[in-house]
C-alpha cells in the first residue's frame, strides 16, 4: 500500500475536501488494509474533538472598554455607539459603503430579472443564484453549507441567497447527485417539478428531467424523505440503496384513468455491478455512461445530453427495445457501433443530428 | 464546521444593524481562533489579544458596511494577520514579552484526555509531540484546519499560499499522528486471536 496517499487520503476526508473518487478510493483502501481502520477511527475521533474556549467574559469586559474609549463616548455600555465625527474619519468605511450599496444594487437588479417573486421572504433583500449546466458537460459545485454536488448535462440548480443562514433549499431540473453536510438543524430541501425530498446528511442521485416520464431518486447513504407534489399526503422513506421511481405529472396524469395511483409510484432496490461495484445510477459521477434495461427512447435521450447531439427513432417500434450496457471514456460513435452489434438498429449521422431506423438486414 | 461561516455571516448582518448582541456572540465565538493565529505570528500573549481585540474595534467602526464582505472568515483571520505582520515591523521598538518557542507553539492544539479518545496517556503524549514537532507553518496549518474548521480554500487565502500547499501540508501532519498508531493497534488484534 502507497502509505503517503492514504494518509493524504484520511486528512482530505477529515478536513472534509475529499472528493467522490477520494472518498471511494480510501474505502477500497480500507477493505484491503482492514487493519488501518481502528487507526483512523482514533484519528478522527482526535480531530472531530475541538479544544475547549476559555471563559471570556473578562476578555470582553477590558474589550467593551477599550471600544469605547477609542470611539469616545461614555454612554451605556450596550450600544456602542461611534459618534459620527469619528466614523467620519474612517476613509475604508466610505468606500466599504460604497462597495455595500453597488453590491446591494447588483442583487436587487437581479431579483428583479431572474427570481420568482413567490420566493423571496418580505422585508430581505434576497437573490437567486443559478447554476447551468449544458447539454455535453457536467459540473462539480460546493455549496455554502459545504454539499457537494455533481450536475450532470442539461441540468440547472437554484438556490437562494439566504441558503446558507435560515434554510437550505434549493430546486433542482435534471439529474443532479448530492452529498449533503450534516447538519441536524438545518434541514436540507431538494425542489423538483414532482417530488419534494427532506434530508439531514446523506448522499443520493436525483434524476428528474422535465422531458423525461419519471424522476428518480436514488439513496446511496443515509435517510431521505420524499414527498410527493400532486398527493402531499404520502411521505416516502429511502433506506440505503433503495431508489424511488415517480410518474412526472403530464405523464401520471395521462395514466391516472387506466391505473391505479399506486403503479404510478415504485420503490426498487438497486442492483450493484459487480465489476465496477457501483450502483448504474450514480456511475455518471464517474464519467461512465451507464444504460440499465432501457428502452432506446431513454437511451437516446442520455445521448442527446451526454454528447450534446439531436437523435431521431425513425421506427417507432424500435422505441421499445431494451438496452443494457456500461461506456467509459467512448466516443459517440463507438457507443452507436456498440448498440448497434447488440440489436436491430443502424443509424446515420448528418452533422448534429443522427437518424436511427430499423437495420435493413433485419428480418423480423 | 464549515456551517460556521454561516452563522458567522448572519451575525455580521445582525452587527451591521448595529445589534450588540451579535457583536458578543461573535467574539465569543471567534477570539479564541483569532487569538491563536495572532499568537502564531507574534509570540506574545498580550500582544496577540490587543490585536484581536484591535480587529473587533474596527469591526464595530465599519460595522454599517460588514453585509459587503464575501468571506467573513477570510476577511477576519487577514485583518488579524496584516495587523500582527504591521506590529512586528513597525513596534520593534516596544518590548515584546516573548513565550518560549516551545511556551506558544504548545498552546496552538491542546488535546484532551486519551481517555476520551481509547487511547493510553503514553500514547497521548507522543501524539501531543508529534503535533508539537511539525515544523510552525505546517501547525498554523492544522490548526485552522482541524480546531478552526477552515476549508484548504480558506486557509490559503489567508495564509497567503496555495491551496496545494495546504493539501501537503495536512496530509503530512496527519501522516505523523497515524504512523504513531500502528503497532498498538495490531498486537491487540493478535492477543484476541490467540485466545480463541
Amino acid at each position: 500500500m502507497n502509505e503517503q496517499r492514504f494518509w493524504e487520503l484520511v486528512s482530505l476526508k477529515l478536513s472534509r475536501e475529499a472528493s467522490k473518487e477520494e472518498l471511494t478510493e480510501l474505502e477500497t483502501l480500507l477493505f484491503q488494509h482492514p487493519e488501518m481502520a481502528l487507526q483512523v477511527d482514533v484519528i478522527a475521533g482526535i480531530w472531530n474533538e475541538k479544544t475547549p474556549t476559555p471563559d471570556l467574559s473578562y476578555s470582553f469586559e477590558k474589550h467593551l472598554q477599550k471600544l469605547e474609549k477609542l470611539s469616545g463616548t461614555d454612554s451605556s455600555n450596550e450600544s456602542y455607539e461611534i459618534p459620527p465625527s469619528i466614523r467620519k474619519k474612517q476613509p475604508l468605511q466610505r468606500y466599504l459603503l460604497l462597495a455595500a450599496a453597488s453590491i446591494a444594487i447588483f442583487f436587487l437588479f437581479r431579483i428583479f430579472f431572474f427570481s420568482n417573486s413567490e420566493k423571496i421572504p418580505p422585508n430581505r433583500v434576497t437573490a437567486l443564484n443559478t447554476i447551468t449546466v449544458p447539454r455535453g458537460s457536467k459540473k462539480t459545485i460546493e455549496l455554502p453549507d459545504g454539499t457537494k454536488v455533481w450536475l450532470n448535462a442539461d441540468s440547472r440548480l437554484e438556490y437562494n441567497e439566504l441558503f446558507e443562514c435560515d434554510l437550505r433549499e434549493v430546486t433542482l431540473e435534471g439529474e443532479a447527485f448530492f452529498d449533503v453536510w450534516k447538519d441536524s438543524c438545518r434541514p436540507f430541501v431538494i425542489h423538483t417539478s414532482a417530488i419534494d425530498i427532506t434530508v439531514l446528511g446523506t448522499s443520493f442521485n436525483v434524476r428528474a428531467y422535465n422531458n423525461e416520464n419519471e424522476t428518480e431518486t436514488s439513496l446511496v447513504t443515509g435517510k431521505v424523505e420524499i414527498v410527493v407534489k400532486n398527493n402531499p399526503e404520502k411521505k416516502i422513506i429511502l433506506r440505503p440503496n433503495e431508489k424511488l421511481v415517480i410518474m412526472n405529472n403530464a405523464y401520471a396524469d395521462s395514466l391516472k384513468n387506466t391505473q391505479k395511483a399506486d403503479d404510478l409510484l415504485i420503490v426498487k432496490t438497486m442492483r450493484k455491478d459487480p465489476v465496477y461495484n457501483a450502483v448504474p445510477e450514480t456511475m455518471w459521477i464517474d464519467n461512465k455512461l451507464a444504460f440499465d434495461g432501457e428502452k432506446l427512447e431513454e437511451v437516446c435521450k442520455k445521448l442527446e445530453r451526454w454528447y450534446n447531439v439531436a437523435i431521431l427513432i425513425k421506427d417507432e417500434s424500435l422505441k421499445e427495445e431494451v438496452y443494457t450496457a456500461i461506456f467509459e471514456g467512448e466516443t459517440l460513435l463507438n457507443v452507436l457501433t456498440a448498440l448497434k452489434i447488440s440489436a436491430r438498429i443502424d443509424f446515420e449521422i448528418q452533422e448534429n443530428i443522427i437518424n436511427i431506423f430499423r437495420n435493413p438486414n433485419d428480418n423480423n | 464546521m464549515r456551517k460556521q461561516s454561516c452563522h458567522i455571516k448572519s451575525l455580521l448582518e445582525r452587527i451591521s444593524d448595529g445589534d450588540p448582541d451579535a457583536y458578543k456572540q461573535l467574539y465569543y465565538l471567534l477570539f479564541n481562533s483569532l487569538y491563536k493565529f495572532a499568537l502564531s505570528i507574534i509570540q506574545s500573549r498580550q500582544q496577540a489579544e490587543e490585536i484581536v481585540s484591535d480587529v473587533f474595534v474596527k469591526l464595530w467602526m465599519v460595522r454599517q458596511s460588514l453585509t459587503g464582505i464575501k468571506n467573513p472568515s477570510v476577511y477576519l483571520y487577514t485583518s488579524v494577520r496584516n495587523r500582527a505582520l504591521d506590529y512586528l515591523r513597525k513596534d520593534r521598538s516596544h518590548t515584546i514579552v516573548h513565550l518560549s518557542p516551545q511556551d506558544w507553539e504548545d498552546s496552538l492544539i491542546e488535546l484532551k484526555d486519551p481517555s476520551d479518545y481509547c487511547i493510553s496517556s503514553d500514547l497521548m503524549k507522543k501524539i501531543n509531540a508529534a503535533i508539537n514537532q511539525l515544523p510552525p507553518q505546517s501547525k498554523v496549518i492544522f490548526r485552522l484546519v482541524k480546531e478552526d474548521g477552515l476549508s484548504y480554500k480558506q486557509v490559503a487565502k489567508i495564509m497567503e499560499i496555495s491551496p496545494l500547499t495546504v493539501r501537503n501540508q495536512l496530509s503530512i501532519a496527519v501522516r505523523k499522528i497515524g504512523e504513531i498508531l500502528p503497532g498498538y493497534i495490531y498486537e491487540k488484534s493478535t492477543v484476541g486471536k490467540e485466545k480463541a
